[in-house]
């Protein structure tokens, strides 16, 4: 008995630890933010050849959190612009959000997304 | 002796403020967390411009339809706060962010008096005449960005919020029409007593 009970206990806590899934190519999570997904599209609008992308996912929990695109161009250097800014997001438990991005400039090829819950004070050591 | 006791007592009094001044310390300003003000500061001014680039990349409306950028000059933004304040920061990080966009080129023939003043030069013998601009070679404004920066405040169960809408236009000057508009608004909520002058 005792050991069905510990064997239950195991398997659910294996079962809330289960690590979140994503594109590791596309996304930058830090482990402490709890998210139950998180996925992104893109788009390249014809007319002008602008990248709009949008972030879809699902909180775990309530919590404030922190995210920024960062862009790069074909070569994959990174582009740099005031765009990309942490923004700050309240999240609700078990709700979704949309998070969307335009790059900022056509030279942009490809993106990354940084989620986190902290980052820092601000203070330069 | 009392001389150098009053020397002394002087020495240890400056020594003393010295050591109470507090370290300066850098800010990280793409990091930066700390304690916001109840005035208008710079990152209020780059969460403003940053959202409204975003709704005009996001638009499309800045895109011309053969890919060359639009010529847009900067007209006024307005400062109706209580405040003292530079517009220029609103207006130059959306220029730059604009300008990196390739959507558009900013002429400067109203901040910069050299390119009005450099006509000038056209007469002049001292002045090799190949860098010299000919006449009628400036580009003409096609859009132009205004706007308005407003302040207003409440005291709400013991608070005082502060408002401030950031307003911008951008208009097509060969027609008048407006092709984008935008607002942000921030929202602080301060101690009665804060002072945002």
């Amino acid at each position: 008995m005792k050991k069905i009970f510990a064997g239950s206990m195991i398997f659910l806590l294996w079962a809330c630890a289960t690590p979140l899934e994503y594109d590791r190519a596309k996304f930058s999570i830090n482990p402490d933010v709890r998210l139950l997904n998180i996925n992104t599209n893109n788009t390249v609008r014809p007319r002008d050849g602008q990248m709009l992308v949008q972030i879809l996912g699902t909180a775990a929990d309530d919590q404030s959190v922190y995210y920024k695109v960062e862009w790069f161009d074909a070569n994959g250097m990174r582009i740099s612009t005031t765009l990309s800014q942490w923004k700050k997001v309240n999240l609700r438990e078990n709700d979704e959000f949309i998070w969307s991005a335009a790059a900022p400039s056509r030279r942009a090829a490809t993106y990354r997304v940084y989620v986190t819950d902290d980052i820092g004070d601000g203070i330069i050591e | 002796m009392k001389k150098y006791q009053k020397l002394f007592a002087s020495l240890t009094v400056v020594a003393l403020l010295g050591g109470c001044a507090g370290r300066t310390e850098l800010i990280d300003t793409e990091n930066d967390t700390t304690e916001y003000a109840a005035a208008l500061e710079g990152r209020d001014f780059e969460k403003a411009s940053n959202a409204m680039i975003q709704d005009m990349l996001d638009m499309g409306t800045l895109s011309k339809p053969n890919g060359q950028p639009y010529i847009l000059v900067i007209s006024r933004i307005e400062n109706d706060t209580m405040q003292r304040i530079d517009v220029d920061e609103l207006s130059k990080s959306i220029r730059i962010a604009l300008m990196k966009s390739g959507k558009v080129r900013v002429t400067a023939f109203q901040e910069d008096a050299m390119v009005m003043a450099s006509s000038q030069l056209r007469q002049s013998k001292e002045f090799h005449q190949a860098n010299v601009r000919k006449s009628g070679s400036l580009a003409a404004p096609e859009l132009s960005l205004s706007g308005k920066i407003t302040q207003r405040e409440f005291v709400v169960s013991g608070k005082k919020r502060i408002e401030y809408r950031f307003s911008l236009s951008i208009t097509d000057l060969r027609n008048g029409l407006t092709i984008w508009e935008g607002e942000e608004k921030i929202k602080k909520l301060a101690d009665k007593n804060a002072v945002t002058w």
